[in-house]
């Protein structure tokens, strides 16, 4: 099942990173991402992953991430 | 995050010096730690700070004993390494602090950084090689972040739901100037609770149920909330089943404590909770080894859910109602709205008749060759030795365990009045976390007894840091559980691989009285049922570090035991009970 996420993401060193680590170990994945820089030191991420695991679950655990500033999924 | 900080530098100084005096500000007394190249500006400096520094002799013990430092005073643990193999020696012990929500920060040194990424001398990608197992790291890279940086981890570290944050330093951040301010210490910000207004549900539910159980685990600790909970439990007196983080939280002579639950949990508590018709969980998981097979785990309850951890609720069970935020207050408005007499009588009876159906049998009838003489004799009954320890250790004692056998023995055996009194590798199971863990919990609080109970296979994972009890005159007791084989891993091959035993048999061990003594402790050995009482009376009644070296069976296993992939209604028992 293929779901999208709108994600706002600190320019800290490693965040991209750790982001998708997290998507990957969670037991989703990233097949597609759009990473654009936006002035406030902040990444404007649209990312699509895919599982048979629910999204939600997902997106608690990338709320959790010190760097991320939001994350809302795409209807 | 942005260097966002109101903080008023006022003056500048070495980045290491800055490193210590934030640290001092944080509240840091102990570092444990263990020096090298890209660490040695800061070790440069740690003479002129008040903060003390214990040598470990390897950086997993280092890390260890900050985890046991902070699970028994509830501070955050703090430990140091140099970079390279300082670094990969510290992850064990951070993805150990990550699964038990344990606060914890932990400083690497780290190449230059203009030698960054240039596979310099002992240069490894800290950052990204710890980065599933912290709950947040940074990578200092300029001098003038320094400050902020070391206050945030302080904050992340104890916020919420705590846990292990790396600050990786480059050597030339240490020694350049930065900016300092005096200040106080970041004011932890803590999960407010989320919608109380489902309390209400919360209440309707409790009201509603017929067989109640409460499910209690090491949030409950955290949240500093061991008052309220009891508080909870005697109003509505509802029976009470904890995890092995739990254990503490209420004592083992509260009539509705049935205990542990679990793969190896006690029948009363497994049985109560498999007949239950709700579950109130408290700072708690439902980690696989609590539910066995999650389709058949309180197959018939609904579940009312409390945790700060909102990415917990409905991970692996769905929850009815859940309550998302600090327990404290959670429990606190909820026991202020308990207003309710619940007609629960005969659960309450069925829960004590199962507690009083499943007594244990201290006295299994199991002979041996004696050790010395070669005559038949009583053996050592690990849980008999075990309870007879937590007896006379009192209510104040804390006993940091290793991972096997022995640890599931302590979990079932020993009466703890307070979480921080037991200190045990519940998510990671780390072989080698007692010594270490008791050696952090033993500085931490001086006036306390502290015993590491371990057995064979774990001693030998941090048997280094023995010099580090000696170095220090650090009073831990040791009790070894000697069974000459990986115990548990044996017991699986027993029963599921057709007494296959690849590996596990130690019958080549030391002779670990020696090697303690070795290292300047007292030791002891013990191996008959009547030695029991005059070896843990020897080891309670000695001066400074001192090792008690029991002698096990290696048939002896643990039970109940729920078999992998089946409910925790199916619990074998064996024949040693």
């Amino acid at each position: 099942m293929k779901k999208q996420l709108t994600i706002q993401l600190s320019k800290a060193e490693g965040a991209l990173v750790r982001l998708l680590g997290l998507v990957e170990r969670r037991g989703y994945s990233a097949t597609y991402l759009m990473a654009s820089p936006t002035e406030h030191d902040v990444f404007q991420i649209e990312m699509t992953v895919e599982s048979q695991r629910p999204i939600s679950k997902l997106v608690h655990q990338i709320d959790k991430l010190y760097d991320v500033k939001n994350v809302e999924k795409r209807q | 995050m942005s260097p966002n900080t109101s903080l008023k530098y006022k003056v500048k100084t070495n980045g290491a010096q800055v490193i210590l005096k934030t640290m001092l500000s944080e509240g840091v007394d102990i570092i444990f730690g263990y020096p090298g190249g890209t660490v040695l500006p800061i070790y440069d400096e740690l003479p002129n700070s008040p903060i003390r520094h214990i040598l470990c002799r390897h950086e997993q013990g280092a890390v260890l004993a900050a985890d046991g430092y902070a699970r028994a005073t509830g501070k955050v643990g703090v430990c140091m390494a140099t970079s390279g193999p300082g670094a990969t020696n510290l992850v064990t012990g951070l993805a150990n602090a990550m699964l038990d929500s344990i606060p914890m920060v932990a400083l690497t040194g780290q190449v230059s950084t203009d030698a960054l990424g240039t596979d310099a001398f002992q240069e490894v990608d800290t950052l990204g090689m710890t980065m599933p197992v912290v709950k947040h790291s940074f990578l200092v890279r300029k001098p003038e972040n320094l400050q902020w940086v070391l206050r945030e981890a302080f904050n992340i570290a104890r916020s919420g739901r705590p846990g292990p944050v790396l600050v990786d330093l480059p050597k030339n951040v240490q020694t350049s100037m930065a900016p300092f301010a005096e200040c106080e210490r970041l004011k932890t910000t803590s999960n407010t609770l989320q919608a109380p207004s489902h309390l209400d549900s919360a209440l309707a539910l409790i009201r509603s149920a017929k067989s109640p159980v409460i499910y209690a685990g090491g949030g409950v600790g955290i949240a500093k909330a061991q008052a309220l909970f009891k508080e909870f439990v005697d109003r509505t007196k509802i029976p009470t089943v904890t995890t092995l983080k739990g254990l503490g939280l209420l004592s083992k002579s509260n009539k509705l404590n049935l205990g542990m639950l679990g793969m190896h949990g006690l029948q009363a508590a497994n049985l109560a909770v498999q007949e239950s018709d709700l579950l109130i969980v408290l700072g708690a998981r439902f980690d696989d080894r609590v539910t066995g097979k999650l389709s058949g785990f309180a197959p018939n309850a609904k579940v009312l859910h409390f945790d700060i951890d909102p990415a917990e609720i409905g991970k692996v069970r769905e929850a009815d109602v859940a309550i998302k935020g600090d327990l404290a207050p959670a429990l606190k408005q909820l026991n202020k709205r308990l207003d309710l007499t619940l007609d629960i009588e005969p659960w309450r009876e069925r829960c004590q008749h199962l507690k009083s159906e499943h007594i244990w049998n201290y006295h299994p009838h199991v002979t041996w060759r004696d050790f010395e003489t070669e005559d038949p004799q009583t053996q050592v009954y690990g849980p008999r030795l075990l309870k007879n320890l937590s007896k006379s250790l009192g209510p104040n004692g804390v006993i940091a365990c290793d991972v096997g056998q022995h640890q599931m023995w302590v979990a079932q055996h020993c009466d703890f009045h307070r979480p921080e009194n037991h200190l045990s590798s519940g998510g990671l199971g780390t072989m080698g976390f007692g010594l270490p863990a008791a050696i952090g919990a033993n500085l931490g609080r001086p006036c306390d007894k502290v015993i590491n109970v371990t057995g064979d296979g774990s001693f030998m994972m941090n048997l280094q840091e023995l010099a580090t009890l000696n170095r220090y005159k650090i009073p831990v007791k040791i009790v070894l559980m000697d069974n000459s084989c990986l115990g548990m891993v044996r017991q699986w091959q027993e029963l599921f691989l057709e007494e296959r035993y690849s590996e596990t048999l130690l019958n080549d061990n030391p002779d670990f009285a020696r090697v303690a003594r070795a290292f300047g402790l007292k030791a002891k050995r013990i191996w008959r049922e009547d030695q029991e009482d005059e070896g843990i009376s020897w080891l309670l009644r000695s001066r400074g570090p001192a090792l008690l070296h029991v002698v096990l069976d290696d048939q002896t296993n643990v039970w109940p035991f729920v078999p992998p992939g089946n409910d925790n209604s199916s619990m074998m028992k064996g024949v040693d009970r």
